[in-house]
C-alpha cells in the first residue's frame, strides 16, 4: 500500500496534462467523419434519381412476385384436400389380396365365367357374396374361440 | 351375318373385363429432382405364379426382384411379387411402353416430367398419358365434376368409401346414378366413335355417297333409340344412312365394323392396374386422389381412356434457400440505402 501510495503521489508531483488536445481532437473527428464516408459511398446510388427509383422498383416487384407465388402455392395445396382419402397404401394392398382370394374362388371353375346371363351383376355379387362369407367365417371363429376360452375359464374357476 | 346391337354386347364386355382374374398390380414411381424414376411393381396372386411377359407395365429381367407371401388371419396365402428398377429418365420408361408386348399390348402410354426453375422454387411436374381409344364423347363433355371425381377413383377407393361411416348416402346419391350414367355416356361414345367413323369413310371413299350432314343429324336420334330398343346393326347402320345402305354395302360395312372393334380393343381388353406415384418435395397439386400418408394414387382401366386422354399428373415443388438469401439480402440493401437517403436528408 504504501508503494501504491508513493506512486500516487509523484504522479500528482508530476502534474501530468495533454499536450496535443487538439491533434486528438481531429484525429477522432477524421475517423467518425471516415466512417461516414464509407456509408456514402456504400449509398452513393441512392443520390443518383433513376437509378434509386429503379431498384426500390425492382424491390417491390420482387417482393410482390414473391408474395403471389407464395399464394398460388398455398391455394393449390388448399386444393389438395378435396382428394383426400381415408385410405392409405397398407389398406390398398390389404383389398388387392382380399380380391385376389375372393376372384381365385370365383374362376376356381373356369366354366362359371360364362353361366351367369347378366355378368356384371353376377360378378359383382359373387365378390360381395364371396367376401360377406369369408367374414361370416371369420366372426363365427371368432365366436367359437371366445366360446371356448368362456368354458375354459369356468372350468378353472369350477377347480 | 347379322350381329346385335355391338354396343351393348361390347359394353358388357367392357365392365366385365375390368376385373378379370389374372394378378392385381400395383405400380410405385419415385420421381427424383433431376428426373430419374425408381419404378416398382407390386403383383399380388393367390397362387406363386407370375408370367412378367404378360403383366400390365413392362416389366423384365433386368428389373430386381424378389417374392414374398402373406397368410391372412382366415389362413389364405397371398403371393406378392416386388420388381424394382431405376430408370435414368422418363424416355427409358417411354422405350420399353413402345417395346412392351403384355396384357395391354394396344394401350398407347407415354411418361412426362419437367423441372421448372421458378427462383425462389424449383416446380417439377411428372405425368403418364395414356392415349384415347376413339373419338367418343369425352368425360368432361358429359358427367359433372362430382361425378368425374367418383369415375376416376379406383375400384378399391370407392369400395373403401362404401365401407365407411356415409356408405348409404354415397351408394345412393352418387355410385347408383353414375352407374346409369356411365351406361349412357358409353353408349353414346361408342355411337359417336362409329359415326366419326362413318364420316371418315365417307371421306375416303366419295363413291359410295355418304350424306355426313343425316349422319351427325341422325346420331341424336339414335342415340334415344339405343335405350329402348334391342337394335341391331343394320337397323343402325340404316337409320344413319339412309334404307338398305347395309345390304348394298356389306363388304364396307363389315371392314369399318372390323376397324371400330380393333380400335375399341385397347379400352376393351384393358387389365386394370394402380399407379402411384411420390415426387422430390413437397406436393401442391395432382389429378390423383391422396391416402392418408399423401400418397397419391390412381387407376387405370378401359373406362378411363375410351374417349378422351388419360393424363394422370403430379406437381411438386423444392424452395432454393440461396435465392431467398440473395434476394433478401438485395430487398434490405435497398430499403437500408432508401432510409439511409432519408436520414440524410
Amino acid at each position: 500500500m504504501e508503494e501504491l501510495d508513493k506512486i500516487l503521489r509523484r504522479i500528482r508531483e508530476s502534474k501530468p496534462g495533454m499536450e496535443s488536445r487538439y491533434e486528438l481532437r481531429e484525429s477522432i473527428m477524421e475517423k467518425v467523419h471516415k466512417r461516414a464516408n464509407y456509408l456514402d459511398y456504400f449509398f452513393a446510388w441512392t443520390d443518383v434519381g433513376w437509378l434509386r427509383k429503379s431498384l426500390a422498383f425492382a424491390s417491390v416487384i420482387i417482393v410482390l412476385f414473391f408474395c403471389g407465388q407464395q399464394v398460388f402455392m398455398t391455394n393449390r395445396i388448399d386444393k389438395l384436400e378435396k382428394r383426400m382419402i381415408s385410405i392409405n397404401t397398407d389398406n390398398i394392398l390389404q383389398y388387392q389380396r382380399e380380391n385376389v382370394m375372393a376372384n381365385s374362388v370365383l374362376y376356381r371353375d373356369a366354366d362359371r365365367k360364362t353361366l351367369a346371363d347378366s355378368i356384371k351383376v353376377a360378378t359383382d355379387d359373387l365378390l360381395d357374396l364371396v367376401k360377406s362369407y369369408r367374414d361370416l367365417q371369420l366372426k363365427y371363429e371368432n365366436v367359437q374361440n371366445e366360446a371356448k376360452q368362456e368354458k375354459q375359464e369356468n372350468r378353472k374357476q369350477k377347480l | 351375318m347379322k350381329r346385335k346391337a355391338s354396343i351393348f354386347i361390347l359394353m358388357t364386355i367392357m365392365i366385365f373385363l375390368s376385373s378379370c382374374g389374372g394378378p392385381d398390380a400395383l405400380v410405385v414411381n419415385m420421381v427424383g429432382e433431376d428426373g430419374t424414376v425408381q419404378r416398382k411393381l407390386i403383383l399380388t396372386y393367390h397362387a406363386d405364379e407370375f408370367d412378367l411377359s404378360d403383366c400390365q407395365v413392362p416389366v423384365d429381367s433386368t428389373w430386381v426382384i424378389s417374392k414374398s407371401f402373406d397368410v391372412s388371419e382366415e389362413g389364405d396365402t397371398t403371393y406378392s411379387l416386388t420388381a424394382i428398377k431405376e430408370f435414368d429418365s422418363v424416355d427409358e420408361i417411354n422405350h420399353d411402353y413402345k417395346t412392351y408386348k403384355g396384357t395391354n399390348p394396344g394401350m398407347i402410354r407415354r411418361a412426362y416430367f419437367e423441372k421448372k426453375f421458378r427462383w425462389f422454387n424449383n416446380l417439377y411436374r411428372y405425368s403418364e398419358k395414356v392415349s384415347a381409344a376413339l373419338v367418343g364423347i369425352p368425360p368432361g363433355d358429359f358427367f359433372t365434376e362430382e361425378e368425374i371425381d367418383y369415375l376416376y377413383m379406383p375400384e378399391k377407393l370407392t369400395d373403401a368409401l362404401l365401407e365407411g361411416p356415409d356408405s348409404t348416402k354415397i351408394s345412393e346419391e352418387i355410385l347408383d346414378p353414375l352407374e346409369k350414367r356411365k351406361e349412357e355416356w358409353l353408349g353414346k361414345s361408342l355411337l359417336r366413335a362409329l359415326v366419326v367413323k362413318l364420316a371418315d369413310t365417307a371421306y375416303a371413299n366419295p363413291e359410295i355417297g355418304i350424306d355426313t350432314n343425316r349422319l351427325y343429324r341422325k346420331e341424336e336420334e339414335l342415340t334415344s333409340m339405343l335405350f329402348f330398343d334391342d337394335l341391331e346393326e343394320e337397323q343402325i347402320l340404316d337409320t344413319l344412312l339412309g334404307k338398305g345402305f347395309y345390304q348394298d354395302n356389306s363388304v364396307l360395312v363389315e371392314n369399318f365394323l372390323s376397324e371400330i372393334e380393333k380400335e375399341l380393343g385397347p379400352a376393351f381388353e384393358a387389365d386394370s392396374y394402380l399407379l402411384q406415384t411420390f415426387m422430390p418435395g413437397e406436393l401442391i397439386a395432382t389429378n390423383g386422389y391422396l391416402d392418408k400418408e399423401g400418397n397419391v394414387l390412381w387407376e387405370v382401366d378401359g373406362e378411363k381412356f375410351l374417349s378422351s386422354d388419360y393424363e394422370m399428373w403430379i406437381e411438386s415443388k423444392t424452395s432454393n434457400p440461396w435465392a431467398w438469401m440473395v434476394t433478401g439480402a438485395f430487398v434490405l440493401f435497398v430499403v437500408s440505402g432508401l432510409l439511409f437517403k432519408a436520414f440524410k436528408s
